[in-house]
């Protein structure tokens, strides 16, 4: 229920905030921060799962969480990292061209939450009814693209 | 489980044991090579072992994806007919609880497999020099032959 409000909350949120959604340029880099050591291949490459998209609880369309690197200096986009999850502890980010989502049919607009302005999305994903095939082809895209960096000691 | 795996040991043994003479030896030999590399082997069975600690995980609570019995089955049922000479998929479970499989020999070169409950096999393929396959079948107790064939192309 808690889940269900927190989510209802955000997507309000998101809502007033994106009446004038800005897009992410094509030529910035986000990353993708990861949390389970599962969603990483043993030599440390990012597995397309790192980058499989969440459904929105209240509009029920897929969307990827990233973080915009732009202006967001090393030390600042780890400590985001590592605050913006207070559940599960960070595992490693991983970076890449937004572009590469672009070319994939995704589109992606600053989301900026309290406490994390760089917060970003990628939206255009297929829908849950349609091509779950299609989601992994864009996900393994991304993953392909990424580097991965381990968090400091 | 295949029966060929569940009986390798009995089989094995009894090969084993045969033959008279130097040349009869031998053959035995190989022929007792040739089952073993058939069978479960060590870097196979871990992996089968994996699935059950993921979905252990799952029934604990532990993991924030479900991982329900049927899947369960569905999954072993998957890897019981997995060729032995391709390479060991790295496992993870996707968010709606299917069970993915990844090999992945180098960077741009990829396959991955979610393997639902009933069957259904969702899968993506980068293949090198920007040729990319996607698309849906559904697993029916025989090893796919087209999973064979992409995996042969990944050169896994």
């Amino acid at each position: 229920m808690m889940r269900f409000l927190r989510g209802l909350a955000t997507y309000f949120r998101n809502w007033a905030a994106n009446k004038v959604r800005v897009p992410l340029r094509a030529e910035e880099s986000v990353t993708r921060f990861v949390f389970r050591t599962e969603h990483l291949f043993k030599d440390g490459r990012a597995k397309p799962k790192a980058f499989m998209p969440e459904t929105h609880p209240a509009t029920g369309e897929f969307e990827l969480s990233v973080c915009r690197l732009e202006g967001c200096p090393e030390q600042r986009t780890w400590h985001v990292g590592k605050t913006c999850r207070r559940d599960v502890a960070l595992k490693a980010r991983a970076d890449f061209p937004a572009d590469v989502a672009f070319q994939n049919q995704l589109h992606g607009f600053r989301a900026p939450e309290p406490d994390y302005a760089e917060h970003a999305i990628l939206l255009g994903w297929p829908p849950a009814d349609g091509d779950k095939s299609h989601r992994m082809s864009i996900a393994q895209a991304l993953a392909d693209a990424a580097r991965v960096h381990a968090p400091p000691t | 489980m295949t029966t060929l795996s569940a009986y390798r040991h009995p089989l094995s043994e009894r090969l084993y044991s045969g033959g008279a003479g130097a040349d009869a030896g031998k053959v035995l030999k190989l022929a007792y090579e040739a089952i073993s590399n058939l069978g479960s082997s060590d870097s196979y069975t871990p992996t089968k072992h994996e699935l059950f600690a993921m979905h252990l995980k799952s029934l604990r609570g532990e993991a924030p994806e479900p991982f329900g019995d049927d899947t369960l089955l569905a999954a072993t049922a998957f890897w019981s007919v997995f060729p032995k000479h391709f390479a060991v998929p790295e496992l993870s479970l996707d968010d709606d609880g299917e069970v993915m499989f990844d090999w992945s020999p180098s960077a741009g070169r990829m396959v991955t497999v979610a393997l639902r409950y009933d069957g259904r096999m969702s899968y993506a393929a980068r293949l090198g020099g920007g040729r990319t396959r996607h698309g849906t079948e559904y697993f029916n107790d025989a090893f796919p032959a087209w999973l064979g064939d992409l995996l042969s192309e990944l050169g896994s």
